[in-house]
């Protein structure tokens, strides 16, 4: 639901900047009004005044993903409200993988998604997002294994210079 | 992995020739965050990487770039426990 608005929020601010077509122009015009999709967003007003838009698949997916991304922050940032005894697994929605890692590092998991999130809304690679997302999976499945997270935590005071891979 | 020499000789470059590139399959190539984001070696505080051997198999290393050396500090064959 709120992902849906985001999402529709975004393209109500794209409409105000694109010329409005008529509906008589899929016609007429298709070319143009495809090609103007094409390019970004392609604005239809339909004969009752209800307002069209048509655009690339991958302009939408987009989108649709930054909102799903922006829903599942508040999520993380409502949980990290509550007291910590009082959270459960499924409140954290898509990110119930970031329960099991320390206070701080949580908190730290919603600034960095959250700025990170801003970046790619404001016209970054999608895959920013998603590469920050894997390293902090990487980093709850490597702390939910007791034997790696002491490994991984553990000082190395002397190393074994004289071995190679 | 003995039954994966392939495998294991491709994680062993990869490792010696560019640690830090995530460039042709972001998804296996990790830097680990806080509180796993460092590991002391020595006298070098490194950051901590992770790359993906296989859908269970995991590889942590620790690059040191002043030195040129590859630290790997855990290999993990076992497919990792549930975090949720």
């Amino acid at each position: 639901m709120i992902a849906r608005m985001i999402t529709c929020m975004k393209l109500v601010t794209m409409l105000s900047a694109n010329r409005a077509y008529q509906a008589t122009d899929l016609a007429r015009n298709h070319r143009q009004v495809v090609d103007a999709a094409r390019e970004g967003i392609a604005v239809i007003r339909d004969k009752d005044g209800t307002t069209l838009v048509m655009t690339t698949a991958s302009h939408l997916e987009r989108a649709q993903e930054i909102g799903a991304a922006a829903v599942a922050l508040v999520q993380v940032s409502q949980v990290l409200a509550e007291p910590a005894d009082r959270r459960t697994t499924s409140a954290y929605g898509d990110f119930a993988w970031l329960r099991p890692l320390p206070e701080d590092a949580q908190r730290r998991f919603l600034a960095e998604m959250t700025d990170r999130l801003l970046v790619v809304a404001s016209g970054g690679r999608l895959d920013q997002l998603t590469e920050l997302v894997g390293d902090w999976l990487a980093t709850a499945e490597a702390w939910g294994n007791p034997d790696t997270r002491e490994a991984l935590l553990a000082n190395e005071p002397a190393p074994m210079r004289d071995v190679e891979l | 992995m003995r039954e994966a020499p392939d495998l294991m000789a491709a994680v062993r470059n990869r490792l010696r020739e560019r640690p830090l590139d995530r460039s042709d399959n972001p998804r296996r190539t990790h830097r680990l965050r806080p509180p796993l984001d460092r590991k002391r070696i020595g006298d070098r505080l490194l950051p901590q990487w992770q790359y993906e051997i296989s859908a269970a198999g995991r590889v942590f290393y620790c690059p040191d770039a002043a030195d040129w050396v590859v630290w790997v500090t855990r290999v993990d064959l076992g497919h990792p426990r549930e975090t949720g």
